[in-house]
């Protein structure tokens, strides 16, 4: 396919043009408004429906197809919520229409079985073969079974990981709510690099919160991989604010890290062999980019998928771009806005790459917020570009909520927490708050 | 990179603090909200105007950048900066009031901030004052209205 004659002033008013488009479904068709071309996106999550909806913003006249398997995509952010009975399970679920009927992006309810680069094919389960000029792989993460010895999808039955919301997120939840006052909750938190750094201490917190309120006899352990986490003073100066010597953290040098897990009995055992035993048992366990990106030929012997920083464009497979929690883009963490900002840099370096012309520089923001208890919140936010053909955070920007800074801004930050949730939803997938 | 980035790094000269802090309480005040919103003609009448000329080398790559760049704001302030939550908009408000709000927080000068003295040390100040027009231009609540 030719790109059509587009120039830079033209693409920048097209830009400008988006919010026309969202006003009224696509304007008027004009000779050169943007390539054409199409652009096949697999994984409707943060990443993938981000790059589904500014792929049309940025190039309405892309045809764009978005491959996802659910009707609804429930949100990991705030199943913590959902855990400590703050949230409903349902206003955490996002639909397809908005991106649909509003942008014009074809949605496909189907699995990407498999991609053949050469002939820039996607075959999908039920049978059909999407034909694409740029491919977007947003799958998101696997579970690595077996990698942590004994934690396998049956034990997942009974040990939930709850890293993917959906069932395992109710089974969890229905086991904190059967368990007698007094137990222990054991959460297992893996080395770096995995799916939101700070989700496991936000779950903890959850947890807690919703032990001080109906089980306060109860204790939260946390066996950590690792000897630092994520936000990890205010952490600590939340928990023993909200709930005294709850909770207990056991750091890798401490004998923190889990070698195996028995399910059956809810124990786990440690390097140096001490064993532990929960009444609920939650493993986070050893994470690696979705399938579809290993099958696509993207990924490496990391189980992540190498990108070019300044595009996204897998560094081993041309014509693919891949975001969000499947790549290697350290030192970005696995978020959802991480996700949702990779997937405006990719769309309009694909526009770019269609239109012949070269991706401008990329800047991406993070914020992640944690709630430690109802309305105390905490935050890490960084901005991050390429230097030197590697990513970094911009120097001298960025960090975290300061310590000792008093129940208002903690309040503050709860509030803004739940704002941050209500426009990246939007964003993302067009939904109202709640809806 | 960019030469205009480097002039961004240039200070506003020593009363750049005191004149920011001055806007603001005005803005608090409603009175320069007012004012310009009154003398600002609305971002849509012209929709089909051709763009400013490009006046300096580099122009349009840095005006490219902005595009991409405005729409990781998004992530907190809905598409478009349009969304109204506990975090305020961006569409439409005055790009001076914007434009020393972001200086403020970037220069640390913005009393009970959170994360945005985080996030605004990230731009050069020739891209916050870019990233304020960019949002001025952007209808008030234009892309988040519900459809009927
Ligand atoms: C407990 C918890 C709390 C979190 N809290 C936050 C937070 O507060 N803030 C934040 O920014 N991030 C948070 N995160 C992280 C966030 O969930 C992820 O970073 C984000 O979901 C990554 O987006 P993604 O597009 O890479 O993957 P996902 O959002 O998981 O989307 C992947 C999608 O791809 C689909 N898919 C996979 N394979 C295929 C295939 N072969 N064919 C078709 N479709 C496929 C899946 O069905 C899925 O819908 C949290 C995570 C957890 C676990």
């Amino acid at each position: 396919m030719s790109p059509s004659n587009l120039n830079r002033r033209d693409a920048l008013k097209l830009l400008g043009a988006g919010s026309l488009l969202a006003l009224g479904g696509l304007p008027a068709l004009a000779a050169t408004r943007g390539p054409r071309g199409r652009v096949v996106v697999v994984g409707g999550g943060f990443g993938g429906a981000t790059a589904a909806k500014y792929l049309r913003r940025f190039g309405p006249d892309l045809e764009v197809t978005l491959v996802e398997p659910s009707e609804r995509f429930t949100t990991c952010p705030f199943t913590n919520l959902y855990l400590a009975g703050l949230r409903t399970f349902e206003s955490l679920g996002h639909g397809y229409d908005e991106l649909r009927d509003r942008y014009g992006v074809r949605v496909v309810h189907d699995t990407a079985e498999d991609v053949d680069a050469d002939a820039k094919t996607l075959r999908l389960s039920g049978g059909e073969t999407l034909e694409w000029d740029r491919l977007v792989l947003s799958p998101g993460i696997d579970i690595r079974w077996g990698a942590l010895e004994g934690y396998d999808e049956a034990a997942a039955e009974k040990a939930p990981h709850a890293w993917k919301a959906g069932p395992q997120t109710h089974l969890l939840k229905r086991q904190l709510e059967a368990m007698e006052d007094g137990g222990t909750f054991i959460l297992v938190a893996p080395d770096n690099p995995f799916r939101c750094p700070p989700g496991p201490y936000e779950r903890v917190s959850m947890v807690a919160a919703y032990f001080k309120q109906h089980k306060p006899r109860s204790k939260v352990l946390i066996l950590d991989a690792k000897d630092a986490f994520s936000k990890q003073g205010v952490f600590q100066e939340g928990w023993r604010e909200h709930y005294g010597e709850m909770i207990e953290w056991v750091g890798r040098s401490a004998d923190g890290r889990v070698v195996r897990v028995d399910a059956d009995a809810l124990e786990v055992e440690t390097e140096f062999g001490t064993i532990h035993k929960a009444d609920v048992l939650n493993v986070v366990p050893p994470q690696q980019a979705g399938l579809i990106a290993h099958r696509a030929g993207t990924a490496n012997d990391s189980g992540w998928v190498p990108i070019h920083p300044r595009t996204f464009e897998s560094k081993q497979v041309p014509g693919i771009f891949v975001v969000g929690d499947a790549t290697e883009a350290a030192p970005m963490p696995k978020s959802g806005f991480v996700a949702n900002n990779q997937a405006k840099v990719a769309a309009r370096a694909i526009v770019a790459d269609l239109a012949g012309e070269a991706a401008s520089e990329p800047r991406w923001a993070n914020t992640c917020y944690s709630l430690i208890a109802p309305g105390w919140g905490i935050s890490v936010a960084n901005v991050y570009e390429v230097h030197d053909g590697q990513l970094r955070e911009v120097p001298g920007s960025g960090g975290v909520s300061p310590a000792g800074a008093g129940r208002e801004f903690r309040r503050r930050e709860a509030e803004f927490g739940q704002g941050w949730y209500a426009a990246i939803a939007q964003d993302t997938w067009g939904t109202r708050p709640g809806g | 990179m960019n030469t205009q980035n480097q002039t961004g790094k240039k200070r506003n000269g020593p009363d750049a603090g005191i004149w920011v802090r001055m806007v603001i309480m005005l803005a608090a005040l409603g009175v320069v909200v007012l004012t310009i919103r009154t003398l600002r003609p609305p971002a849509d009448t012209e929709p089909d105007s051709p763009p400013a000329p490009a006046t300096a080398p580099g122009a349009e790559e840095f005006a490219a950048k902005i595009e991409v760049m405005a729409q990781s704001c998004a992530a907190c302030h809905g598409t478009d900066g349009a969304l109204h939550t506990s975090i305020p908009p961006l569409a439409g408000k005055p790009a001076l009031i914007m434009q020393s709000q972001l200086l403020a927080f970037r220069e640390d000068q913005m009393p009970g901030a959170t994360v945005m003295p985080r996030l605004a040390r990230g731009y050069t100040e020739e891209e916050l004052r870019a990233l304020a027009r960019h949002f001025a231009e952007l209808p008030p609540g234009g892309t988040t209205r519900s459809t009927p």
